[in-house]
């Protein structure tokens, strides 16, 4: 692994040294913007028209070129806007700013930003791009469009238990994906227990999911990078969106405040299970008055994007974004009862509930510093939080006696960072484009925290348990050049140095990445790339359903950080002007992934965490298909992954390897939108992987206390005696069994209809279509045979999602 | 509007919680072997034979009675077993001895063949024992006659090898005459009314040593061939002593021999310490079944592998080596702290 490092850095440097001497040359730079809503486009493709030579758009929409003095083409695109040609004469360096026109209505946008040619000739690999307009033509579980759940159905990318958000790449774990909404980490994207993601599409702008190759600008993560971006706000005028479904509802205002200069945008989400089931509780409450009892329980989840951004100038732009977001199941009953005759009265009022939410805030500051440097600041704040929350007040009058005691009891768990990260964006030459910058995160974990609080009589208590703010310093820098070597050769070479500090504990990491393509032919390409990767935080997970009694944990003396290394290597073919396909290996390796120990789980994790983890090693390797075909009418793609994920740890399994939880063979995605006009588009997708791996029990023996030691404990008498531990259950290693494949079909119809003043989108659907009996999970149960009046245990398998009806209606003015 | 409310209301009734359950059968494996065993030198050899169950079939023991086995030493033979009765196989002419490496063959129609590999650990030694009884004043009871807590605090000197692997177990236990609570053995090779009985002693672990197999050890178990006593057993790895006299000091709560002051230890109870080195396989095994044990009854709890030592088959055979040392309460002097330096770690 050092050989290995060691001649990446070389590399590095040596490529660094390589560029040569060119004439004259000058910088273009500017943005490229949405003509009618002032949005700023990313990853637009802008080039010189004769010699190809170009760039793509930043992530605010800014793009730097160096080309040579002179007469020149340049040429601006975008899929789903028109083309646009300036020619100017470079004679110094120029600012041309890019405004482009929509020409196609946005449900026929076809699901990448990039063009096949564009993805051939990208060094990037291993990438997606996801446009939000896409994803809303794509059936979806109770018409809630969901961003991570359209990733799902990308090659290399599964999905966890049925319905859930879950993220698994390239056989990584969930912990092992960094997601940024606007370059602030989320830690759970979950709200209703999984089923849906925290993201509000309406107000998301882009997604890109990073799978190998990772550029140097990103790390912390093992497995994925899913880089989030939030929409800025109309510049040009006011907008609004509302978006009813079967279990929330939507709302989105956006708008200039100074026009072309300062917009802003508003978007909140709340789901209303519990006000529609209110009336239904307060009837049966009604019904059941004699009990002097009124229960209440609900559950709601709530989120709130914001965002304001001002333009001061051409070289200056601020951005303030936030997003808060609530999930909360509870459980209130009150009792009272009162008898004035005997001065007799009982009040008891109990409350319970399981909340959680995300908050994250960034500032960013973009600066041009030049026509070739681009600098963009960041602070950031995040914060999660988990609360399992009782309490519980009692009122007793009796005769002369009164009694008040209250009692509290709340556990939580939270992770909260402040960051600060600067980057800069430098293009000195036409043939390198470097970028570097630093990041520095202040983290405090609070892995589990017991409070406790009883006032009893006016005599108070206040005690807490467990483990309370522990700080922790993650800090990184990097730098990588996008090197063109020839019109050929493309590579991106780059170097992260991170470190993290806790307590008496400081962890270094240095991480090599290197990706590169070779350009065969105008329209086929072949790439590969090597990174090297750390995580210094982990996710403890027990349950597979997005409970939010997930712990994040910091590396410490003795749980050292995840490490992985990544080879990659495939290719990328044009066919036509639709159609693409891409065919990637990779192989990946990782070590220090965390576990809890055999019989162990997270009921223990109040003080000691570290006692009842391990670590260990894995690998996945496979190979990705992703086959694509996009235009104005239809489009579509077709992803298969064949793959494997391993995992090995001493203390599992006695060191034995074992498949990973969510180690399938094959997956595959079949999906299809159709626009037959302006009136009607329909889409359709079709899913199928290898079940889940389960671990089940081979077979039972007499156990060796029993025969050793106990010598009568196999007499039928004292069997009662002993019981289940006279008999030793064994499985040869976690995860062997199989559960059935997994397959659906979901279709979508979507109506849109546009009027004077306002447009409506209807759309309705199903999910899982032919009904089938999906595992959700299995569990043993009994079947009695009445023929031979004798019980045997089978495996029953529950399915909660077999054919389910949708429907969403939208509107905007 | 008419077919939208019709498709919102399809749409509700469909959405209602939809829960299918389906059956399906259990996937079954064949059946194996299961072999058991307890390797001590200078005792003859016994073996129980039996044959695992599926998964989900009713526990019964199904003892296996035409299996061959076969013992070798150090790849030669020594001999075959013979059938006794409840899947005990034995060979009275052959002793175990601490020297070589055995290895049990065993085969039964409509079995795959099932071998072993174990070895006896040399012997131990505990090099000496110190011990006093130390009182722990109860400085928090109101009460006007205040019971103190008494312990014996034993400092047991371990000559061990540090060149090997070295396991071990400990048991500090009270002999008493009171034997009415003692399981009986029907068909066993314990006494079935022995005239005195070992029970344990709660032991508490200083900081540092690895009690991690040692969780709620709830069976008893023979501390030497004839003793037995009830659990409370400290498994011991090998980062625990590392030389000639290393020691472990260790507290015993004398709570079921003194209940209100030193007066009432008669001559009767004397202190055992029992002592003995294990294979590895069996400290596998107990830290093993710990964990099964901390899973009961916890759905969240992550599966347990249980450790076992047959090829081919399931089951444990494992060497052992024993020695105990008593220690006779009435023969320690009284506790004089003065004299005496506790450990920090017992403040």
């Amino acid at each position: 692994m050092q050989k290995i490092t060691r001649a990446a850095l070389f590399t590095l440097f040596f490529l660094f040294l390589s560029h040569t001497v060119q004439g004259q040359r000058y910088a273009l730079s500017g943005h490229v913007t949405d003509k009618e809503t002032g949005e700023t486009l990313l990853s637009a493709n802008i080039y010189e028209e004769s010699s190809l030579k170009g760039t793509v758009s930043n992530n605010y929409g800014f793009y730097s070129l160096v080309l040579p003095a002179g007469k020149i083409k340049l040429v601006c695109s975008f899929i789903g806007y028109q083309t646009q040609l300036i020619e100017i004469e470079l004679t110094k360096d120029s600012l041309v700013n890019f405004e482009l026109d929509p020409v196609l209505e946005i449900d026929e946008v076809v699901i990448t930003d990039k063009g096949p040619e564009q993805r051939v000739r990208s060094s990037q690999m291993s990438m997606v791009e996801l446009p939000v307009i896409q994803v809303r033509q794509l059936p979806v579980l109770l018409g809630e469009i969901d961003i991570i759940k359209s990733l799902q159905l990308m090659p290399g990318v599964q999905s966890g238990m049925e319905g859930s958000t879950g993220l698994y790449v390239r056989g990584g774990g969930p912990d092992q994906n960094l997601i940024l909404l606007d370059g602030v980490p989320v830690y759970n994207v979950n709200h209703l227990f999984g089923f849906l993601s925290v993201f509000n599409a309406d107000a998301i702008k882009s997604v890109s999911l990073i799978k190998g190759g990772f550029p140097a600008r990103y790390g912390g993560r093992l497995s994925s990078v899913i880089d989030i971006r939030m929409k800025e706000g109309n510049m040009k005028q006011f907008r609004s969106d509302i978006s009813v479904g079967l279990i929330s509802s939507k709302i989105t205002f956006e708008g200039p405040i100074i026009k072309n200069k300062t917009s802003f945008i508003v978007s909140g989400r709340r789901s209303y299970l519990d006000l529609l089931s209110y009336p239904i509780q307060q009837w049966f409450n009604d019904l059941n008055y004699e009990d002097n009892t009124t229960s209440f329980a609900g559950f709601y989840f709530y989120d709130l994007n914001a965002k304001v951004n001002h333009i001061f100038n051409e070289k200056n732009r601020l951005y303030l974004s936030g997003y808060l977001g609530k999930d909360k199941f509870y459980f209130n009953n009150d009792y009272f009862y009162e008898d004035t005759r005997d001065t007799y009265l009982t009040e008891d009022n109990t409350h319970a509930g399981i909340g959680w939410g995300n908050a994250t805030v960034a500032l960013r500051w973009n600066h041009v510093f030049s026509n070739r440097l681009f600098s963009n600041l960041t602070a950031t704040f995040s914060d999660f939080t988990f609360i399992t929350e009782m309490s519980e007040y009692e009122h007793l009058i009796r005769e002369d006696m009164e009694t008040e005691n209250e009692v509290m009891f709340e556990y939580y768990s939270r992770i909260r960072d402040y960051g600060l990260r600067y980057d800069f964006e430098y293009n000195p030459l036409t043939s390198h484009y470097i970028r570097f910058g630093f990041n520095n995160t202040v983290h405090t974990f609070s892995p589990g925290v017991l409070v406790f609080e009883q006032d009893l009589n006016d005599e108070g208590m206040d005690t807490t348990f467990g483990n309370i703010n522990i700080p922790a310093n993650e800090f990184m820098a990097y730098i990588e050049d996008d090197i063109s070597i020839s019109n050929k050769v493309k590579v991106n070479v780059g170097f992260q140095y991170s470190n993290f500090y806790l307590e008496d504990t400081t962890y270094h990491s240095y991480e090599p990445r290197i990706s590169g393509r070779i350009l065969l032919t105008d329209r086929f390409s072949i790439k590969a790339s090597f990174v090297r990767m750390s995580q210094y935080l982990n996710l403890l997970t027990n349950s597979t359903i997005g409970l939010p009694t997930d712990l994040w944990i910091p590396s410490t003396r003795n749980i050292h950080p995840q490490r992985a290394w990544q080879v990659a290597a495939g290719g990328a073919i044009a066919l036509g002007s639709q159609y693409e396909i891409t065919l990637e290996g990779f192989y990946k390796e990782m070590e220090n992934l965390v576990e809890y120990k055999e019989g162990s789980s997270f009921f223990e994790l109040n003080t000691d965490w570290e006692s009842v983890v391990t670590q260990g090693k894995g690998e996945s390797y496979g190979v990705e298909l992703f086959a694509q075909k996009s235009g104005n009418k239809a489009s579509g793609w077709i992803g298969y992954t064949l793959s494997w994920s391993l995992r090995q740890f001493d203390d599992i399994s006695y060191g034995k390897p074992f498949p990973y939880k969510y180690d399938r063979r094959h997956d595959v995605a079949i999906v299809f939108t159709y626009t037959f006009n302006d009136r009607i588009n329909v889409g359709l997708n079709w899913v199928f992987s290898t079940g889940n791996s389960l671990t089940l029990g081979d077979q039972r023996y007499i156990s060796h206390d029993a025969i050793v030691s106990g010598e009568s404990a196999f007499y039928e008498p004292y069997m009662d005696m002993f019981g289940g531990g006279a008999f030793t259950s064994y499985f040869e290693t976690r995860n062997s069994f199989r559960m059935p494949a997994y397959h659906r079909l979901d279709w979508s119809v979507n109506l849109p209809k546009q009027g004077k003043w306002y447009k409506r989108v209807l759309s309705f659907g199903v999910y899982n279509t032919y009904g089938r009996l999906n595992p959700f999970f299995v569990y043993e149960g009994e079947v009695y045979n009445p023929e031979t009046g004798q019980s045997r245990t089978v495996l029953k398998q529950v399915t909660l999602l077999s054919f389910v009806p949708f429907i969403r209606y939208g509107i905007s003015f | 509007m008419r077919y939208i409310t019709i498709l919102i209301a399809y749409a509700l009734l469909m959405t209602s919680c939809e829960r299918v359950v389906k059956d399906f059968e259990v996937p079954e494996k064949p059946l194996k072997l299961v072999i058991h065993g307890r390797a001590e030198a200078n005792t003859s050899c016994r073996i129980n034979v039996s044959e695992s169950l599926n998964f989900y079939d009713q526990n019964k023991f199904y003892p296996s009675e035409n299996a061959t086995l076969q013992l070798m030493l150090d790849g030669e033979e020594l001999g075959y077993f013979f059938y006794d009765t409840l899947g005990w196989y034995s060979n009275p002419e052959v002793n175990y001895s601490r020297t070589g490496e055995y290895q049990l063959r065993v085969s039964a129609p409509d079995f795959e063949d099932a071998s072993a590999i174990f070895r006896i650990p040399p012997e131990p030694r505990i090099t000496g024992i110190e011990a006093f009884i130390y009182e722990e004043k109860n400085v928090d009871c109101y009460e006007f006659d205040c019971p103190s807590t008494y312990y014996l605090v034993a400092n047991i000197r371990v000559g061990d090898d540090p060149s090997a692997e070295n396991y071990y177990t400990l048991q500090v236990s009270y002999k008493t005459e009171d034997y009415m609570n003692i399981r009986s053995d029907p068909g066993g090779e314990t006494p079935p009314s022995p005239e005195y009985a070992y029970y344990p002693l709660t032991m508490i672990a200083p900081p540092g040593l690895s009690i991690e197999a040692s969780k709620s050890y709830d069976w008893y178990m023979k501390v030497t061939p004839q003793d037995n006593a009830y659990g409370e057993l400290f498994f011991i790895n090998d980062g625990q002593f590392t030389g000639e006299n290393d020691s472990l000091f260790i507290l015993a709560d004398l709570g079921p021999i003194v209940y209100s002051g030193l007066a009432e230890i008669e001559g009767k109870y004397i202190v055992q310490v029992g002592f003995a080195e294990i294979d590895k396989q069996y400290y596998e095994y107990a830290k093993n079944r710990a964990a099964v044990q901390q899973a009961e009854g916890n759905p969240f709890a992550e599966p347990v592998t249980v450790y076992q030592s047959v090829e081919g088959g399931f089951g444990l055979i494992y060497g052992i080596s024993a020695t105990t040392d008593s220690i006779d309460l009435l023969q320690l002097e009284g506790p004089d702290l003065s004299e005496v330096e506790m450990p920090d770690y017992y403040y």
